[in-house]
């Protein structure tokens, strides 16, 4: 017995390529280091405005594909590109963190001039050191982007909870963003990995408490209208206050509810769909 | 409300059998975390009455420095039942906890935990409700005018430790793991580790003080820290 328990669990840290169980105990980088490099990479690449000839639009957001498989992606993809969509937005966990995940995403990705996407790291996507295998193909995972119609424009925030807290850096971040420009546009939306409020029981992570509560008073503060999340893999909806909390279903092969969400944006108002793809 | 039900507790057990036993207690938090901006402190005071098989225990706790703007930031009532079921002896805590960030988000908590000991180690378990809401002030401000609060339900607690010596001696030293501290409930998946430890140094006064060390994302498998802070606080029981 005394040999089969550290065999079992030294294989189980060893063998998995699904899960880095190393990093429940020791990581390669903080969020915050995380969140520095982000910001180097939006100061290179400048900030980023869509324009919509059109006063209505949707956006389609998809997580938790966990690639290596790749065609509930696929699939998705194809009727993101079939529906007249703005934009797609990678709401975390697209692939497992390995190198050769990274690779198999990046075949499988769209043309960013067909489909301009937006993509932010979950907590697979740092597992096995890949945060630098993100960073080198798709840079910053704290930043927002504009959609702007000929009427409005609206305020998309992407944030990085990959490591279950924005850390201190990316917080003041994101309380002086809200502060300074939220009022500026219409409609303001949130895309993070982790779900902040627990629906059901899981072992799945969320902030801690003190971090949720933060965060509630902020979205209440600044009216923010929406916070999309994923990582739980099942969907739901909390309305708490006048911000809407989605969690998205998975989109990874094999899941029988498998399907990705859309934002709709008519006449000024917001709604929003499930796609169920099977 | 929370300074007159406090008084009215006092009150209460001011006029008590005077066989009862009464515990004071009062500590500090000084530490930093990834929401706190800079260094915090927090001072609390519990008072606790215990008679026969029964405690009645109350306490609060105020922010001195802190982003909290609120000035008293958490109110706690707990009772506890002390009972001996085959040969072991357990207690069972029914707990209230009402936190605030601020004159905007209002927390509340309550469960029950069964803890029990058995020499150098010492478990509990249990489950708590949390709600998370508005303020009247929140509403007011933002307009809000429907749902004004979330739940979360039957949430698993712990709380599990070792100490160095036997409960008896006079000074001791301990870790644990748990997810339920004087004024936070985390959720099961985000465990906070302690080293505690205290020293007797009368038959009525304890010195103690504990380290908690708050991590997050433990359970996503990419842990980062969160928090850290310094408890030192007294016990003084009045016999």
């Amino acid at each position: 017995m005394k040999v089969i328990v550290p065999l079992l669990i030294g294989l189980v840290f060893s063998a998995c390529n699904y899960a880095d169980m190393g990093g429940m105990f020791i990581v390669n980088e903080s969020v915050n280091e995380r969140f520095e490099q982000s910001i180097a990479a939006n100061k290179l690449n400048g900030k980023t405005e869509l324009y919509v000839t059109v006063d209505d639009y949707n956006l389609a957001v998809m997580a938790d594909v966990h690639i290596g498989g790749t065609e509930n992606f696929d699939k998705a993809i194809q009727l993101v590109k079939g529906s007249n969509t703005t934009a797609l937005v990678l709401n975390g966990d697209i692939c497992n963190g390995n190198a050769y995940d990274y690779d198999s995403l990046e075949q499988h990705m769209p043309n960013k001039a067909e489909l301009p996407y937006f993509m932010l790291a979950g907590n697979h996507e740092l597992y096995f050191g890949g945060w630098n295998e993100y960073y080198s193909r798709f840079g910053s995972s704290s930043y927002y982007f504009t959609v702007k119609t000929p009427t409005a424009s609206d305020f998309y925030i992407c944030l990085d909870t990959g490591s279950g807290t924005l850390g201190s850096k990316q917080l003041k971040w994101f309380k002086e963003l809200l502060e300074n420009s939220r009022n500026n546009y219409r409609r303001c939306i949130i895309f993070t990995h982790n779900n902040l409020y627990r629906n059901r029981h899981t072992l799945s992570t969320n902030p801690t408490n003190e971090e949720l509560l933060v965060l509630t008073e902020l979205f209440a503060k600044h009216k923010v209208d929406m916070v999309v999340t994923g990582h739980d893999h099942f969907k739901n909806v909390i309305k708490l206050g006048n911000t809407t909390h989605i969690t998205m279903n998975a989109l990874h092969d094999g899941f029988m509810y498998a399907g990705y969400f859309q934002i709709n944006i008519k006449e000024g108002q917001l709604s929003y769909e499930f796609v169920d793809i099977n | 409300m929370i300074i007159r039900i406090i008084f009215f507790i006092l009150l209460s057990l001011s006029c008590c059998n005077l066989n009862a036993q009464i515990q004071l207690s009062a500590y500090s938090d000084v530490g930093h975390s990834n929401i706190s901006d800079g260094v915090y402190l927090k001072t609390a005071a519990d008072i606790s009455y215990k008679y026969r098989r029964f405690e009645l225990q109350s306490g609060f706790q105020n922010d001195l420095i802190s982003n909290n703007t609120t000035l008293f930031s958490g109110f706690k009532l707990n009772v506890s039942h002390f009972f001996r079921f085959k040969q072991k002896d357990y207690n069972a805590k029914l707990f209230f906890i009402s936190t605030t960030l601020s004159d905007f988000i209002l927390e509340t908590n309550y469960g029950i935990l069964l803890s029990t000991e058995k020499e150098h180690f010492n478990f509990k378990i249990g489950t708590g409700f949390k709600n998370i809401g508005f303020t009247k002030n929140a509403i007011a401000e933002t307009g809000i005018n429907t749902n004004g609060s979330v739940q979360e339900i039957f949430n698993p607690l712990y709380h599990f430790s070792y100490t160095l010596n036997k409960p008896a001696k006079a000074w001791n030293i301990g870790i644990g793991v748990t997810n339920i501290d004087q004024y936070i409930v985390n959720q099961a998946t985000n465990p906070m580790t302690t080293v505690f430890g205290h020293y007797k140094l009368n038959e009525s006064v304890r010195l103690t003080a504990e380290v908690w060390y708050k991590t997050a994302g433990a359970f996503n498998l990419h842990v980062n820290y969160f928090g850290l802070f310094f408890r030192p606080g007294i016990i003084w029981e009045l016999k």
